[in-house]
């Protein structure tokens, strides 16, 4: 297997120019609706529930429900990081993966104050949980492009939090995004 | 000897006695890995013990920015001259401190050391807030907002925690667990590297004035919550 490791770089460089959080609650784009059905999918959940605001997505995340879905998420990017580390090695992948984090500290928390703010949230634990769920989705995403696989369910959620969303995860059996 | 004194760069530092740079390098080179290593056995394991996302989100944010430490005084590290290598848990010989070496099981053993351990990491970059080597200084102050925010991550999930008797039951065998492995984390009493430390105004305190003021605060934070702290063994307040 050919590892990508240019597609986790340029995830990288983009961390910082991406409007994260701009577009919370809004009606979704096509492009958006789309993305979202493909995330929806792999879950194998079908239909979108589209959250109203912040207060509601954080009661939603605060459901204990959602924490199989994340859990196996877990899972999936372990599988994939094994994959990119044994063809890549793992100096290279890690080295490439950690720039996300670097690059990704600022400016996510950065947005989530401002998204918060916004919303008149005074709320410095949620805003780290906003920035947190950005980074880590950016992350899976680019495990999922190092290792080939653009169609991916974490490339679309990573694609929603590029676009201004908060893809919120499977829940009642639909998908939810903020 | 050290009342006036202030170095600025690592330029400066270059023309400082060997035993004042070996002391920063120690300081540097113990943050560097420590910070490293924790974020590997504690915060990222945790994420899995988070029991909704939500609270897997700020797990997962919480370890990426002890990463972000790690970066701050790897930088800081390399800026004075000091080998990569020396500042990576695998690749350096120097050991990670020993509250590393208990295994991270259950989610309220996490909460408790954020809760606790995290405020010793407050006492040790507290006593940095004063120290001669300025970037030095200054990576303690850049530092302690979010130290001081995931000591509050753990205070505000323990006290979720205990208010039912099953979770207090929890937290209370974690903390049984966790702290006899923490008044260690501020070094022996008789230690020649924290004497070479304060001679050189590098750090202001005794192991042993850190150790006292850490079970101090440590003992008024469970009371508020109807916790208590074991009794230690001789050996880890010596």
């Amino acid at each position: 297997m050919t590892v990508d490791l240019d597609a986790v770089r340029a995830i990288a460089g983009a961390m910082g120019a991406r409007p994260w959080f701009t577009r919370l609650g809004v009606p979704l784009t096509g492009d958006e609706l789309a993305l979202t059905q493909v995330a929806a999918g792999g879950y194998r959940v079908t239909g979108v529930d589209v959250v109203p605001d912040l207060a509601a997505a954080k009661a939603l995340v605060l459901d204990p429900a959602g924490a199989a879905a994340a859990d196996a998420d877990a899972v999936e990017a372990r599988v994939l990081r094994d994959r990119a580390v044994a063809a890549a090695g793992e100096r290279a992948v890690l080295g490439d993966l950690s720039a996300i984090v670097d690059a990704s500290l600022e400016p996510t928390i950065a947005a989530a104050r401002t998204a918060l703010a916004a919303a008149s949230i005074a709320d410095d634990e949620f805003a780290r949980v906003l920035a947190g769920a950005a980074a880590l989705a950016a992350y899976h995403a680019a495990l999922a492009k190092a290792c080939g696989m653009s169609d991916h369910a974490f490339v679309a959620i990573d694609a929603l939090f590029a676009r201004g969303r908060w893809p919120l995860g499977p829940h009642a059996g639909r998908f939810a995004v903020l | 000897m050290s009342a006036a004194l202030e170095v600025k760069t690592a330029a400066d530092l270059a023309q400082q006695p060997q035993e004042y740079q070996d002391a920063v390098r120690k300081i540097v080179i113990s943050h560097a890995v420590n910070e490293l290593y924790g974020a590997q056995v504690f915060d990222e394991p945790a994420v899995a013990f988070a029991p909704t996302p939500y609270w897997k989100w700020l797990t997962c944010r919480v370890a990426m920015e002890e990463y972000g430490h790690h970066v701050r005084f790897f930088q800081l590290g390399r800026d004075m001259g000091v080998p990569e290598e020396k500042m990576i848990p695998d690749r350096t010989a120097k050991r990670p401190l020993s509250i590393f070496e208990t295994p991270l099981e259950s989610w309220e053993e996490f909460c408790v050391i954020k809760f606790l351990a995290d405020m010793a990491e407050i006492l040790q970059v507290e006593d940095l807030l004063h120290c001669t080597y300025i970037p030095l200084r200054n990576a303690g102050r850049a530092t302690m907002p979010e130290e001081r925010f995931h000591a509050k991550f753990g205070e505000d999930s323990v006290s979720e925690l205990v208010a039912t008797p099953a979770g207090k039951a929890k937290v209370q065998a974690a903390i049984d667990k966790i702290w006899p492995t923490l008044p260690a984390f501020f070094g022996g009493s008789k230690s020649k590297n924290n004497e070479i430390f304060r001679k050189w105004g590098i750090k202001q305190r005794t192991n042993d004035e850190m150790r006292t003021d850490f079970i101090d605060r440590a003992q008024a934070l469970v009371a508020k919550y109807g916790l208590t702290l074991p009794e230690l063994p001789a050996e880890s307040v010596a």
